[in-house]
């Protein structure tokens, strides 16, 4: 088999590609599609730095072979921001400063998106547990923990010198903030 | 090498192209396989991907007398279905356990099954749960016991152009004088994400508080799942009060063949297995005077 045509539903669109049979989901969506912001990191599944939505589920992009999008529905760290619009959680992860060297980031705020999509109000022992299998070298897990509480708690912000700012606390939420 | 990709829609079609392509593999999951790929140290020059194979459920069903989980469940899915979570949450316990989210999301049952490692968490567990798998090939169905159906390290009874479709368990059904205990338990180095060190899955029957039937596997202490069927002789028709721990260690420990890894000595596996029994014998004891 030479290849393979593709048709999936990428970030909300009808999308068409002839992918190589020798690809993986990764590889086409950052040399196919040219959507770089899925990384590439360990290719064995371990770091969680490709995780992409796969009808719903957070899955690493490196263990799938490209065919198998064929049908299916995929969300990258692309789809996130709408109109201009940075996403809760990106603004989330801004104000909480929980980006440091920001190669993580992308696999963390899908697997985020993931979890939020179906329990949106976890407890911290909940995003732990759906984050596992994001690893972040800077070890900046604290603050991430603490923006994806923060993205859900519903809180409100202000942007100031190119910089996010939580502009309003939700009442029974402030002490996120400490 | 040039990577050959096959999409076959019948199990029959899925066993022709195995056997014109010997070097050739299954694809399911792909959680371990892939990796493999990616490290360019795969020694399969196709795959066969069963995921367009209609005939290969990935749903549960329940019968009479079984429950039936189709090989194509992925571990996530498997470990939330009603059926299972019923009667099955030490095996609930054991998926959860493997790998991170994002595999478990991939990872299917039939291939972790498949896979044969001797350290899968779910092969400890459905084993001692009294699992079988059901191989077809297009024309003909059997089945065969999991603790028979391992044969060493990434081998299995498996002939080529079979393919597994089921995981079949005996259901528990129990009554005011009929229990069943099952027990799970996985020994690594961290909490998540960790290859086992060692892992134990036990069931047992109390009738009348008299342990029967008792089955204790346990796994990544040898080349495939170790059925330690001297302890489990030991409990047959026991109270639970005159359980022996230190005998039910020295049976254990004569049982498994641990060898020293990068993940931890053959001295230490044999502690811990050690260390898993008492753990077993104590929840079932703390059960009971529930």
């Amino acid at each position: 088999m030479e290849g393979k045509e593709i048709h999936f539903n990428l970030n909300g669109k009808a999308t068409a590609y002839k992918t190589p049979a020798d690809w993986t989901l990764l590889r086409l969506l950052r040399e196919g599609l040219g959507l770089t912001g899925t990384k590439c990191s360990c290719a064995e599944g371990e770091c969680g730095a490709c995780t992409v939505i796969f009808d719903g589920e957070a899955v690493t992009s490196c263990l799938i072979m490209a065919a198998d999008a064929d049908g299916h529905r995929i969300e990258t760290v692309e789809s996130l921001e709408k109109n201009g619009e940075l996403h809760l959680l990106q603004k989330a992860f801004i104000a909480k400063g929980a980006i440091q060297c920001g190669f993580c980031t992308p696999g963390m705020l899908m697997s985020a998106k993931a979890l939020l999509d179906k329990i949106p109000h976890p407890t911290e022992e909940q995003i732990r547990e759906a984050m596992y299998g994001n690893l972040c070298r800077c070890t900046g897990y604290e603050k991430i923990v603490e923006a994806v509480l923060l993205a859900a708690s519903g809180a409100e912000y202000d942007i100031e010198d190119g910089e996010w700012n939580v502009k309003e606390w939700p009442d029974e939420k402030q002490n996120l903030d400490k | 090498m040039e990577l050959q990709y096959f999409e076959p829609l019948t199990i029959e079609e899925a066993g022709i192209l195995a056997k014109e392509h010997p070097k050739a593999a299954f694809l399911a999951g792909g959680t371990d396989l892939l990796v493999r790929y990616n490290r360019h140290v795969n020694q399969f020059d196709g795959l066969i991907n069963l995921k367009t194979i209609k005939d290969i459920p990935d749903w549960c069903e329940e019968t009479q007398d079984t429950v039936r989980l189709g090989a194509l469940m992925k571990h996530n899915q498997a470990a939330c279905d009603p059926v299972v979570v019923k009667y099955y949450p030490a095996l609930v316990h054991a998926l959860e356990q493997i790998g991170t989210n994002q595999v478990r999301n991939l990872g299917t049952l039939g291939g972790n099954i498949c896979n044969a490692s001797p350290c899968a968490d779910s092969a400890a567990m459905l084993t001692a749960l009294g699992g079988s798998v059901i191989l077809e090939n297009g024309h003909t169905q059997r089945k065969i016991a999991l603790s028979e159906f391992f044969k060493g390290p990434g081998r299995t009874a498996k002939e080529p152009g079979e393919i597994l479709t089921w995981i079949e368990m005996p259901k528990p059904v129990q009554g005011d004088k009929k229990k069943f205990f099952q027990y799970f338990e996985k020994i690594g180095r961290r909490k998540s994400a960790e290859i086992s060190v060692a892992n134990m899955g036990v069931s047992l029957w109390l009738e009348d508080g008299r342990l029967k039937n008792a089955v204790i596997i346990f796994g990544s202490v040898g080349p495939t799942v170790i059925k330690v069927v001297n302890a489990e002789q030991e409990l047959e028709g026991k109270m639970i009060d005159e359980l022996d721990e230190p005998l039910l260690e020295k049976l254990t420990e004569e049982a498994i063949r641990p060898i020293d890894d990068i993940r931890a000595s053959a001295e230490y596996r044999k502690q811990v297995c050690r260390a898993m029994i008492f753990r077993m014998v104590w929840e079932l004891k703390r059960t009971e005077r529930k």
